[in-house]
């Protein structure tokens, strides 16, 4: 994955969904946020 | 480009759409994915120093982060090892405006049960039959309920769809940005709020939530019209004498026709008293104990100018509606005291 993007527009998005994430969790894998960028059409 | 955070009770994916009203939003060099530590991520690009972020994502997941003159680099982690978000298809959907669901939540999810002693208590239920979506929320001491019409494709009925009040309260906190209205598609174990770039999906809970209907006085003895921003204020000045830990206890006296007194004491403080001009008193005089604060939390939730407190007696459950509208109500029982 390689792009360039707005910082306020991810700044955002990043926010948005860490409300969805554990401060505390059994799954290591669930302190993250997956990040995905799909190819064009 | 998708974003997704989970704890497996709330899960969050929101879209950044490449291009937006005319402007590129993202430049991509090249697609693929990862998972970076979302603490980490939220505090590296709030304190990023140029609008223009580059990030770059080698084989071994490490992501190079840059701004301006500023270079990160993250470990990251294997996105195969991510769980998957449910896929949900069903025939249950349904549209609420954005701003009816934020007042939906707003007017019961403060209602629901604190503690764990009986979990479906913690949700909100919500019910739907003839057009008309219903939800209640209950700790036993009180009771939120709201009504609203609903748009949907087919003649939609379900009941016992009970979601988690944490969820809901964060839902709440995305919905502000919100212009069209939002999508609701119902399984047996999750619900979805479909936004327009975010979609919400939130665990429901397990087992039957009790049958609230029986629990609502369809008849009263004593029904008081009053001013709620006054009555607010009065209660609240009352209950600075009342104790906590002793439920709040604020005594209400409606015998005369234009006003109605709120006293509390407590011996080794003092007490207070306070006469509180209302509109009307129907039906019977009455003497009442309640909680204060369930009373201060009502009354903030209906949102009202004016509103009716119907009594039937001081051991009964009393209801708070606004005056002339039945689509939201709020319940309390009293306090006994000797």
């Amino acid at each position: 994955m390689h792009l360039t993007i707005q910082r306020d527009v991810f700044m955002q998005a990043v926010q948005d969904v860490s409300k969805a994430v554990a401060s505390r969790t059994t799954i290591p894998i669930l302190t993250g946020l997956k990040l995905e960028l799909m190819p064009m059409d | 480009m998708t974003l997704t955070g989970s704890d497996t009770e709330i899960s969050i994916e929101r879209l950044i759409p490449i291009e937006e009203g005319g402007i590129e939003l993202i430049q991509i060099q090249r697609a693929g994915s990862v998972v970076l530590n979302a603490r980490f991520l939220g505090e590296i690009v709030k304190k990023l120093p140029t609008n223009e972020v580059t990030l770059e994502v080698s084989p071994n997941f490490m992501t190079r982060i840059e701004s301006g003159q500023a270079e990160f680099h993250l470990n990251g982690l294997d996105p195969d090892e991510y769980p998957r978000l449910p896929e949900l298809s069903s025939e249950r959907r349904f549209y609420l405006p954005a701003d009816l669901l934020k007042t939906i939540i707003r007017q019961t999810s403060f209602a629901v049960s604190a503690q764990e002693t009986r979990p479906v208590l913690t949700g909100v239920n919500f019910s739907a039959e003839k057009g008309f979506l219903t939800c209640v929320a209950t700790d036993s001491h009180r009771l939120a309920l709201r009504r609203a019409r609903f748009e949907t494709d087919n003649d939609l009925t379900f009941q016992n769809v009970v979601v988690p009040g944490r969820s809901l309260n964060e839902l709440a906190k995305l919905l502000d940005r919100e212009e069209l209205p939002v999508e609701i598609v119902l399984t047996d174990q999750q619900i979805l709020f479909r936004m327009k770039n975010i979609s919400f999906f939130s665990r429901l809970l397990d087992g039957a939530y009790p049958d609230t209907s029986r629990l609502i006085p369809e008849e009263y003895r004593t029904a008081v019209r009053l001013n709620a921003k006054d009555f607010l204020q009065a209660i609240d000045r009352a209950s600075l004498l009342a104790r906590a830990d002793r439920n709040n206890v604020i005594k209400f006296v409606a015998e005369e026709a234009t006003t109605v007194e709120v006293s509390s004491h407590s011996p080794e403080v003092g007490k207070v008293s306070e006469r509180v001009s209302i509109l009307s008193l129907e039906g019977e005089e009455l003497k009442i104990s309640f909680n204060s604060k369930f009373v201060m939390d009502a009354l903030r939730a209906l949102d009202a100018s004016e509103i009716e407190i119907q009594f039937t007696g001081s051991m009964r459950p009393f209801i708070l509606r606004p005056v002339e509208q039945d689509s939201v109500l709020q319940l309390i029982l009293p306090v006994r005291t000797s």
